[in-house]
């Protein structure tokens, strides 16, 4: 227990056929950094009658795809290398996720999952991330009397170009899913 | 410097004493984290939103830090716990007379810090420390994409032990108090690359 480990697991589908099974991901500096600014978070309040709301992780989560299968993953990146549609990416039609409690066996995790139509996504998949509202906040214990909204950023990268997975060409025919599961655990 | 996993990590340094006669009593020994601490850090990755309607404040993680300290010497760290085993003053303990912390540093690539430092002065703390605790609000559901909305009423996560040092565990060696000099705690909370 003296360390949390947080890892980050990815399996690509299409149709019946697995394409990657639970590769490990990379993570990049944005991670790191949403982590620590929230637990620096002390309180949130509205001033006046107005409503306002503090949208972070979860909210605008994503995850895109990208045909780069040179450039392996680095700390500073902060987007795919070579997305597939206008960056950040074309966006999957349905997104999902779930929570998975460690009572049993110590890991608990928040699993993404993320499905293009059949035709919707082309080409070459080398590369693919996971993208969240990390709060970026850095004073101890920070406050907010206003909306809070940071920018979605990439917090973890899947590359073939790190060996994590062989690039792939997407079968049109077939919808493509990719679940990406961020689990953390006593180590 | 591996990517692969991101490790949270504390480091507990204790002194008694201020100035030149400041005594470095611990250094850097590794805490050991507890359940609440562990599912706040996953909470936190499904919140979607906290939203407010007219003057409700929420209070979480880091408000009202705290840190006690305590006399078990033989009881070591088990993740279900949610307290010290025998705190120094009534439970879950004396609360330090003073307590900061230091703003999100990056001391080097990859790693990303920040510190809560806990003053307990001469004369209000007594006896043997062999185990301490930091205590902060983590979140506490867990359902993906959970939101939270808050009213004219305040809500306060609870005050929950996140992490602790003990000797029980051998991280440090238990030691007695010199109650004429004051103690400071420095608890770093590191978030790095493996």
């Amino acid at each position: 227990m003296k360390k949390i480990a947080v890892k980050g697991y990815v399996t690509i589908k299409q149709g019946d056929k697995v394409l990657a099974k639970y590769i490990g991901n990379h993570f990049v500096d944005a991670g790191l950094k949403g982590l620590i600014s929230t637990i620096l978070h002390a309180w949130v309040r509205v001033v006046g009658a107005t409503v306002m709301a503090w949208r972070v992780w979860y909210d605008g989560w994503n995850i895109y795809i990208g045909s780069d299968v040179v450039t392996p993953t680095n700390l500073l990146h902060t987007g795919l290398q070579n997305p597939i549609g206008d960056a950040p990416g074309t966006a999957p039609n349905t997104r999902s996720a779930s929570m998975k409690e460690g009572t049993a066996d110590g890991i608990w995790s928040v699993t993404y999952v993320a499905t293009w139509y059949a035709g919707t996504v082309s080409g070459t998949l080398g590369e693919t991330a996971l993208y969240m509202k990390a709060p970026d906040k850095a004073t101890f214990g920070w406050t907010l009397s206003s909306n809070y909204d940071p920018p979605v950023v990439m917090i973890s990268r899947l590359s073939s170009a790190d060996l994590n997975f062989s690039s792939f060409v997407i079968d049109e025919g077939l919808p493509l899913t990719v679940e990406w599961t961020v689990q953390l655990a006593f180590a | 410097m591996e990517l692969d996993e991101i490790q949270v990590k504390g480091y507990v340094t204790i002194w008694q004493g201020e100035g030149k006669n400041k005594k470095l009593i611990v250094a850097r020994a590794e805490n050991r984290f507890v359940d609440a601490g562990l599912k706040g850090l996953v909470s936190a990755l499904a919140c979607a939103a906290l939203s407010f309607y007219s003057g409700g404040y929420l209070y979480s993680w880091c408000y009202t830090p705290k840190m006690y300290l305590g006399s078990d010497v033989g009881t070591v760290t088990i993740h279900e716990m949610t307290a010290l085993v025998a705190p120094i003053g009534a439970a879950p303990g004396t609360a330090s007379n003073t307590i900061t912390g230091i703003d999100r540093t990056n001391p080097s690539s990859g790693v990303w810090r920040t510190s809560f430092i806990a003053v307990w002065y001469a004369g209000t703390v007594s006896g043997v420390v062999g185990e301490l605790g930091l205590y902060l609000r983590p979140f506490t559901e867990f359902t993906a994409g959970w939101s939270r909305g808050v009213t004219t009423s305040n809500y306060s996560y609870p005050s929950s032990l996140v992490s602790r040092l003990s000797s029980a565990n051998e991280d440090f060696s238990s030691f007695v108090i010199d109650p004429s000099k004051s103690v400071t705690v420095q608890w770093d909370v590191e978030v790095s690359f493996a």
